[in-house]
């Protein structure tokens, strides 16, 4: 399902939109085939979709591990409960941003509240009894008035003016970035929109921009800053250069990591990691975070230091939407060799930090 | 561990293309990005009305190249926007007048709220080719009666701040609301336009000038239906002004030749030392 999902919009940002990397490149005009609204429409059930069988899978393998003999009942509450959230929530227009680790707690404290019912009431009431219904009844409730109270599209905010400001000029603000950035994937929070897509809208990047325009030997005003360093250097095929945990697991001895290693590797070079997050799985493992953060936080720093003391252009022109961030430096900084080679030379080192943590990973007994 | 191998392969192999092309499309768009931003003329482009071609402001322009004795006539390009969406042109630009004028009119020229639409879209792609071609960013716009709505619902539904800049807007004898001279009844037209007004320009100066014989309309189009173009700017643009002109020649078809129409155009167009600066990429 995740796959399914994940092509179907990979599919669509490369091919379908006008504005993605194939039209861009190639020059030609995608073909109408249906309303953009319905592939967005259908791309963003594919999401809700995914939530609803994690619902479905965590709720009986959490209830299954804490004892409960029956957990048909709760099951469908929570199916019940996530899919009215998605319908309250539902974006048409646009690609949701979704927090799953909201769903996940609010799965769980579902699940661990029927476990205590369950325990408190343990084989003294019949199942589907009025406590059963009244407890389902609570719930549901409970759930509608929080969502009232907090709707999920209030937590999707613009972050332009914040990541704009001058702080993320500097090595500090940067690097801060660099350690934060690769935390919120694996916690299950969706990276600020701003993080993933081009960033050329940032203040200090279109100020660089318009200084090259007006004169080509123009000093550019912020040559270290969140798309030159951030975006080129830690984003290899997703937040915390995941790019690699792909590349390694395609020669894994283990088949399942390596049909996981075939199906990620072409979404991961067009930095889409939700198949790793999801089937290593990385999200909310402990053991993977470390590497996370040393790629990501290793790749800044080497960008970093390379631009400052002049030896690479600093990534500054807008790339095709989509674009590989394995060819960004090159590309954004008009086709400058030694960025490419500096890219390609972070990405030996991503392989070197994830492979000792996925040796131990996958050879892992369940 | 062939099938491995054999993807890890083709992951290579479409990277390099990827960076082949992209790497080509980024060298064009660099070029023509910096042509757009150190573009020095800045057009004044005019979309006539209903059943009007091309050349229905020759009178205007001859009026305005009168007025500026001892300069060279200003130059103007005329593009007709075929109903296939195929282009014609007829004149050229000179690279040393800075704001040379520019016709857009078009083929189907018929007068239906989509009509509009049509034209509006036609309008867009006749935008995008002219920048491809003289590599300008910053423009002015003026059109006569429903060249006006041609102009608001372009603004409305396809301008790009990333891709233009527009300063002044100045609309003739516009029929906001059509042929409706009531207050109070608005027409689908007009509340579609007001629905959408957010997506205007927030910097943008408007000047609606409505013509009238004897203050009710111009012959055609009655004057509340050009006010009612206040429901659409007012509190989304920077400056809103209605200016009604009376008299002679502010009979709607004579709008653009009206005296007081030329000189409002070399006031607050023209002339306009605001006009002149450049705009930069946000």
């Amino acid at each position: 399902m995740i796959s399914l999902a994940v092509y179907f919009r990979l599919f669509d940002r490369l091919f379908l939109n006008p504005g993605s990397l194939f039209p861009t490149i190639f020059n030609y005009k995608p073909p109408h085939l249906v309303d953009p609204q319905i592939i967005t429409a259908i791309s963003n059930s594919l999401d809700y979709c995914v939530i609803l069988i994690l619902t479905i899978a965590i709720t009986k393998n959490y209830l299954t591990i804490k004892g409960v003999t029956d957990p048909t009942f709760p099951l469908i509450i929570n199916f019940s409960i996530s899919f009215l959230l998605i319908i309250l929530n539902f974006q048409w227009q646009s690609r949701p941003i979704i927090h799953f680790i909201i769903f996940f707690i609010t799965i769980i404290l579902i699940s661990e509240s029927y476990y205590w019912l369950d325990h408190f009431f343990h084989k003294k009431i019949a199942p589907y009894g009025y406590i059963h219904l009244g407890w389902a009844t609570l719930i549901i409730l409970l759930t509608i008035g929080v969502n009232m109270a907090l709707p999920l599209q209030a937590l999707q905010g613009s972050y332009l003016d914040f990541f704009s400001s001058s702080f993320f000029v500097h090595f500090l603000g940067i690097m801060l970035v660099a350690v934060l950035i690769p935390i919120l994937p694996w916690l299950g929070i969706s990276i600020p929109t701003e993080m993933y897509n081009n960033m050329t809208d940032l203040i200090p990047i279109s100020t660089n921009l318009n200084a090259i325009y007006q004169s080509v030997n123009a000093t550019v005003p912020y040559p270290e800053n969140l798309y030159s360093v951030f975006a080129t250097f830690s984003y290899l095929g997703g937040a915390g250069s995941t790019l690699a945990i792909s590349i390694w697991l395609l020669f894994n001895q283990r088949k399942k990591y390596q049909k996981l290693g075939w199906f990620s590797i072409i979404p991961s070079i067009f930095n889409n990691n939700q198949l790793l997050l999801f089937g290593l799985p990385i999200m909310l493992r402990p053991i993977m975070l470390l590497p996370m953060i040393l790629s990501s936080t290793i790749g800044s720093l080497i960008g970093f230091t390379a631009i400052k003391l002049n030896i690479l252009k600093p990534a500054i022109f807008n790339v095709p939407m989509n674009s590989p961030r394995l060819l960004l430096g090159f590309l954004a900084s008009q086709n400058h060799w030694p960025s490419l080679l500096a890219v390609l030379l972070v990405f030996a080192v991503t392989l070197l930090i994830y492979q000792p943590f996925l040796k131990y990973v996958t050879k892992e007994v369940n | 561990m062939r099938t491995s191998k054999f993807i890890l392969f083709l992951s290579t192999i479409l990277l390099i293309v990827i960076g082949i092309f992209s790497s080509i499309w980024m060298t064009k768009q660099h070029h023509n990005d910096h042509a757009i931003q150190t573009a020095k003329i800045s057009p004044v482009i005019f979309i006539p009305g209903s059943s009007a071609t091309i050349n229905r402001f020759d009178d205007l322009f001859t009026s305005i190249n009168k007025q500026s004795k001892g300069t060279p006539a200003t130059p103007v390009l005329k593009l007709q926007v075929n109903k296939d969406g195929s282009f014609t042109y007829n004149g050229k630009l000179a690279t040393n007048n800075r704001q040379p004028f520019i016709v857009i009119g078009f083929e189907d020229n018929s007068d239906s709220y989509d009509n509009i639409k049509r034209q509006a879209k036609w309008l867009a792609s006749a935008m995008n080719a002219l920048q491809q071609t003289y590599h300008f960013r910053d423009f002015s716009a003026i059109g006569h009666s429903n060249g006006g709505l041609d102009w608001t619902e372009y603004l409305e539904n396809y301008y790009n701040i990333n891709d233009f800049h527009i300063k002044t807007l100045m609309t003739l004898g516009t029929p906001y609301n059509f042929s409706e001279s009531s207050t109070t009844k608005q027409t689908a037209m007009l509340t579609d336009l007001m629905d959408n007004s957010d997506n205007l320009p927030t910097d943008l100066t408007v000047y609606s000038v409505a013509g009238s014989e004897d203050y009710s309309d111009d012959g055609i189009v009655p004057v509340q239906s050009v006010l009612s173009g206040k429901y659409i700017f007012q509190k989304q643009v920077k400056k809103y002004t209605q200016i009604t002109v009376s008299g002679d020649n502010a009979e709607h078809s004579n709008l653009p030749e009206n005296p007081e129409v030329v000189q409002l155009i070399q006031e607050y167009i023209l002339n306009n030392k605001s006009n002149d600066n450049h705009s930069r990429r946000r």
